[in-house]
Order: structure tokens, then sequence, then C-alpha cells
């Protein structure tokens, strides 16, 4: 496995939802000691590596931290725990997981989220999802004073879900969103880093918090770096299966990342579009327009931050994403770093802010 | 005491869906190396192991437990590797949008099962899609999932045998491997305390599609059947059975029925409490819905009982039981076999 990819797995593995994104931010800190030139924190939590560059022009690099998950909300006599989700999900991938229990710095413990089982379940109850309130994480707790031997309220659960590859160069794993993106701008600083390159534009590589409730911290990092251009990185959610005709699948795995005409919090400017598009072509990277308005992301924030950013949005085509099981294409994963490096090392006279 | 997590693991491990009961050999011939004098498999597929009886006049004793579990069976290959599927057995389609899955096709392969994305899910969000309109993602061209993966190819739950607090373990084919583990362990027992009577432990297939149980007990022709299975336990949210309240944990719950064997069910009954087992009793009138239900009318009859092991989310991949439970089961039906056979319980 490329050495991308293996950081990408511990990466995934960690546990960081939001406003607890702090085991990503220690892996990531630990994979980039002393690869840069600056690096702050802020008040929330973001995380800034600073390369500096030939001009002063400013490209912001950005991915997020946090993952999708559950914030525990309750405990009930029999020692059964209530949760809310934190970060949108489709109520249809939660029932049976498996999941881990816990906060930054607590041992994690396993539990799973249940409900009736289907011998226990009216008819009008069947083939129906099981509402977020009548669902439950079971840690095999016999009392609440059990369970608050082991979790309390306010902690958090992530998916427990392992990483692996399968069929014709496919990866499954939880947390691709935004991980990879995290994983590609680690790679990023490596190759400058091993390379001893000295960019163009000043980079700041930034990895953000608070991302999936919407409430992002790259709001807090493009207002106080207040960059000329932005690059973010992200997954974002496909529907290449089996049967969905061509306008509907947003993209298609494995024909390379894609780089968004709009989404539900941008409408990118064309120039920032073409720029992407023809850097990949001129590279032989494969690349693809993401054909469908759904999603958003950080550029939401960024590109209105501090008076105005030209933003640019480059995904991984993600399938199942926000579940235990998302799905990817490895190369997909190259090919979004290469791209993306060609956009970070590219000459500031060659861009849209030239 | 037999280590019973071990047990769980081995036994859980392989293909069992309901008719492909076959890639459980290794833990099979373990049990049988380390159990008994003989395994075979008779012609409609379970599984039968005897240990011959070491002192002659004990009734012939069978501990029943089926080894098949839900799952699913590939119908179609379409384009780019996605199957389409069938359920074996009463799937609780709750749980299966994004759900990890093994294929036992040509080759062991990793699957998923299609979460649809929100963009594509049209009418009501709560509602779910049918077993046979969900796909499998392969990450296969059509080619190669062609040739690896014949329609018909066997698909199971994908799980990790987790520990949980308490004793608590969490994972996939409980219903009913768990009381085959519980029907081990006491036999094991048993041979540890030196029993003598003959021993037959049967591991019967198909119980979620068609009870081939009867077969195999035609066969043996029984003088006593002790059947284990899991039943539901009480969890919240759960009005249905509100008087039902066996919780995982409560230990091992006697099925009372018109259909088992009443008389025989309450000598386990009053077994149970003269010694002080742990066990709660649960009426049943009329079904138990288990292999309890046929055996009985078997030749020319065989007196059983049920005794269950408490489970919570049946026929999912995060089922969970109490190994305590499992012990205790275990304990109960060592101390009543050796009852039956005369020997006076220790």
């Amino acid at each position: 496995m490329a050495k991308g990819l293996q950081l990408l797995e511990k990466l995934c593995q960690a546990f960081g939802p939001t406003s607890c994104e702090y085991e990503v931010a220690d892996l990531i800190c630990e994979e980039l000691q002393g690869k840069y030139d600056e690096h702050t924190v802020d008040f929330i939590g973001d995380h800034v590596f600073r390369i500096k560059g030939k001009t002063d022009r400013k490209l912001m690099l950005s991915a997020h931290m946090d993952e999708v998950g559950l914030m525990i909300s309750a405990i009930d006599e029999h020692g059964y725990i209530y949760f809310q989700p934190v970060g949108g999900f489709d109520v249809k991938v939660l029932c049976g997981r498996k999941l881990f229990v816990g906060d930054y710095g607590k041992e994690k413990i396993s539990g799973l989220i249940a409900s009736k089982a289907i011998h226990q379940q009216s008819w009008e109850e069947r083939g129906k999802a099981t509402p977020i309130n009548k669902m439950y994480i079971d840690i095999g707790a016999k009392s609440k004073e059990d369970a608050e031997k082991y979790v309390s309220v306010g902690d958090y659960a992530v998916f427990d879900s392992d990483f692996i590859r399968f069929g014709d160069g496919m990866i499954k794993g939880k947390a691709i969103d935004d991980r990879i993106g995290c994983a590609v701008l680690c790679d990023i600083i490596n190759y400058i880093h091993e390379n001893k390159i000295t960019p163009d534009f000043d980079l700041y590589f930034c990895f953000t918090v608070r991302e999936e409730v919407g409430r992002s911290g790259a709001v807090v990092t493009a207002n106080r770096i207040k960059p000329d251009m932005a690059l973010v990185l992200e997954a974002t959610a496909v529907g290449d299966i089996a049967g969905t005709p061509a306008h509907k699948r947003v993209a298609d795995t494995g024909k390379g990342p894609t780089v968004s005409f709009m989404d539900h919090g941008t409408a990118y400017r064309s120039e920032m579009i073409d720029f992407a598009m023809k850097l990949g072509r001129d590279n032989d990277i494969p690349c693809q327009l993401k054909r469908y308005v759904s999603g958003g992301n950080d550029a939401g924030h960024i590109h209105k931050s501090s008076g105005g950013v030209k933003t640019v949005a480059v995904s991984c085509p993600t399938r199942y994403i926000h579940s235990a099981s998302c799905v990817f294409n490895e190369a997909d994963y190259d090919s979004m770093y290469r791209l993306a490096r060609q956009i970070a090392l590219c000459p500031v006279s060659e861009t849209p802010v030239k | 005491m037999a280590d019973l997590f071990d047990l769980a693991s081995r036994l859980t491990c392989g293909c069992s869906v309901s008719g492909f009961e076959h890639g459980q050999e290794e833990a099979l011939e373990y049990i049988r190396d380390k159990y008994f004098d003989e395994m075979r498999r008779e012609p409609a597929g379970s599984y039968v192991f005897v240990r011959h009886a070491k002192k002659p006049g004990y009734p012939r004793i069978m501990f029943d437990a089926h080894m098949d579990e839900v799952g699913m069976m590939v119908t179609q290959i379409l384009d780019d590797g996605f199957l389409r599927i069938t359920s074996i057995g009463g799937l609780d389609t709750r749980i299966l949008p994004a759900a990890d899955v093994t294929i036992y096709g040509k080759e062991t392969l990793y699957g998923v099962i299609v979460s649809t994305p929100p963009h594509l899910q049209s009418g009501d969000a709560m509602s779910l899609p049918k077993v046979d309109d969900l796909m499998i993602d392969t990450g296969l061209s059509k080619e190669k999932a062609e040739e690896l993966i014949p329609v018909g190819t066997p698909v199971s739950y994908r799980f990790k045998l987790t520990r949980l607090q308490n004793n608590c373990i969490c994972g996939k084919g409980f219903d009913d491997k768990i009381c085959a583990v519980a029907g081990i362990a006491a036999i094991e027992q048993l041979i540890n305390d030196g029993y003598g009577g003959e021993l037959i432990l049967l591991l019967s297939t198909k119980e979620e599609i068609s009870r081939a149980v009867v077969a195999a007990v035609y066969e043996l022709q029984p003088d006593y059947a002790i059947v284990s299975d899991v039943c539901c336990a009480w969890v919240p949210e759960c009005d249905k059975d509100a008087k039902r309240k066996t919780t995982v944990g409560d230990g091992p719950e006697i099925s009372l029925s018109a259909i088992t064997d009443v008389r025989f069910t309450k000598r386990f009954i009053e077994f149970a409490k003269k010694n002080g087992y742990r066990h709660t009793v649960c009426v049943e009138a009329t079904s138990t819905g288990t292999n309890a239900n046929d055996i009985p009318l078997v030749g020319l009859g065989v007196p059983t009982l049920l005794v269950s092991v408490p489970l919570k989310n049946m026929h999912t991949y995060s089922e969970v039981v109490s190994l305590d439970d499992v012990a205790d089961t275990a304990a109960l039906v060592a101390g009543f076999i050796k009852e039956l056979g005369g020997e006076h319980n220790g």
C-alpha cells in the first residue's frame, strides 16, 4: 500500500467526531514533525502548517479533520445509552452498527446501535427505518450505574469499521470524509520536504474542525490567513451504482477526483474550474467534473471569507459516504494527490490570481 | 468450563447460511476430536456427533441446536460487478444499507450492501428497500464478478466477534450456534464428571427455512431431546411482549408449551428450582418457533424440552448474548442429564 494510503488508514481509524478532532490532530502533528516553517493552532482547534513560498501570495489548502459521529445524550435505568447525531446521517445506516464509545483521552469501549429485533416489531414497523430516538447504544451494561462506569453524557461514539482493500482496487473504511483530504495534504508536505522544494505560493496547510455540523472552523482559519486562493480537498458522495443513469451519478469512482462547478454552498468561479481541469489534462492526471449540484463543503465558508477568495474544490468520489462503509478507488487517491500537488506547486503567474 | 468465547468464535466464523452449511468443517472436526467418538452428516444435511455409552443402563439423550443462520443468496450479476440478492430466512432489513458482507463465491470476497445516496432516494425517507431491490457492491468488473460469483452463491454478514461489558459478546450467527456452544460446554462438563451414558449432539440444518431436523431425529430416535435455541430478550421500546421480560443476563429461559412436552419440561423446571439454577420460565402455549415444535412428533414420539439463551438483535450481525447465560444453560443441562441418567447431581 502506498505511503499515503497507510497514513490514511491510520487517520481513518482515529476517533475524531466534530469538536473532538484531537486524536486526528495528534497523528497529523506526529506525521509532519519538522517538515514546516510555522505551526499554529487556534482556539477552536484548527491546525495550520505553513511552508513559506518565494512570493507573499497565499494559497490555503484545506481539509477537515472531523467525521460524522454521535453524542451521548442520556442513559436509561437499564443501562441503554441514547444519542443524538453529530453531522448528517441517513438514519438507515445506523441500526446494528458497531461503535467505539468514549472521548479524547479516555478509553474507548465497544458498543452497538440497537433497537427491537425483527421478531419484536409490529407489522407497521417492519420495512421502515427506526427513528433515531427509538435506537440506543448497548455496551452490555446492566444498569444506569453500571453504564456510567464507562460512559458519560457528552461522550461521543464513532463507527467501528476496518480499513480494507477489496474488488479491483477499491478500499472500504469509515471517515474517508475527510481524512482522505488530510492524508493528501500530509502527502504534499512530505513531497515538498523530501524534495527540498520552495513553492511559489506561500502555502498554508489547514486541518480544520467542525465541518460536519456546518459551523466550520474553516471560517476562523480563512479569516485569519486571508488567502489569495484556496483549494478545498474533500470526499464527495457519488451514485455510480448499477442502474443509475449518467446524469444522476454525480461522478464515477476510478475516473479521478472531481472538480465541483456548484454545490449547496458554493458556485465556483469558472476560471478556477478551468484552471484545475487544465492542470489535470496537461499533466495526464485523470479528473472529472462533479456533474450534480449536491452536498457542500468548507469552500462555502472560505470563498466568502475576508472579502472573497477564489476557491476550487477537489474531491474523491466516495460511495456510501457518512456510513461505516465508505468506498473509494485507490487510483483516485493517487490522482487526487497529484492534482492537488500540481495546484500547490503551480507558479502564481499561471493561476487565476496572478 | 469450556472456553466459551473460543468455541463461539470457531463456530460463527465460517459460512453457514441455511442450505450452505459447508464452511464449518474445521470447527466441526475440532469438536468431534475433542468430545466425541464419531461425527456423520445425515442425508438432509444435519451433523450428528455421538459419544458412545461407557456404561449400560442409561437413556439415549440428544441435545439439538441448529447450526444454520439467516443470510442472502446471489440472484444476478449486474454491470460494474454489482449483485442482486434474495434473502435466506427472515432478514431484518433495517440493518442492511451499507452493511459489510462476505460473499462465498469461488473465492471468499468482501462486499458492501449498497446504500442509496440521498439524492437518488425517492419517497418516504424512512422506507427501507426490500431485499430483492438491494445490491451488493463487489468492487469488481462485471466479467470478474461473473467468473468468481456464480448465481446461487451464498452471502453472509461480515462481522467481528466483540466483547462488551459484563461478559456479553456481540457478533452474528449466535442464533443458534451460541446454543451449540452451551451444549458442547454441557457435554464437556458431563465428560469431566465421568457421566457414563450415550450423548448425542445434533447440529441441525435449515432451521431458518424448513426445519430439516426431523430427518436426523427419525434415524436417531433418542429417548429424550433437549432443544436449545435463542429467544428474543426484552429490550427498550419493546411493547409487543411487555409481559415477557427475560433479559440478557437473567440466565436460561425455559419454554413451557403444549406442543413440546409439558410433563418433561415441568420436571426440568422442578430440577432447576430444587438445585438453585438461575432460570426464567416463558409460556409459549402452542408454538415455540423452534425445532422443538417438530421433534416431539418424530418416529414414535420424543419427549422434548426447549431451553433458550436470551439474545438481543436476533437475525442481525450485532446479536448480543451473555456468556454467563451460556454457562448457566450448560450447567443446568448437564445437571439435568445426570438426573435423567440416574446419576445424582453433584
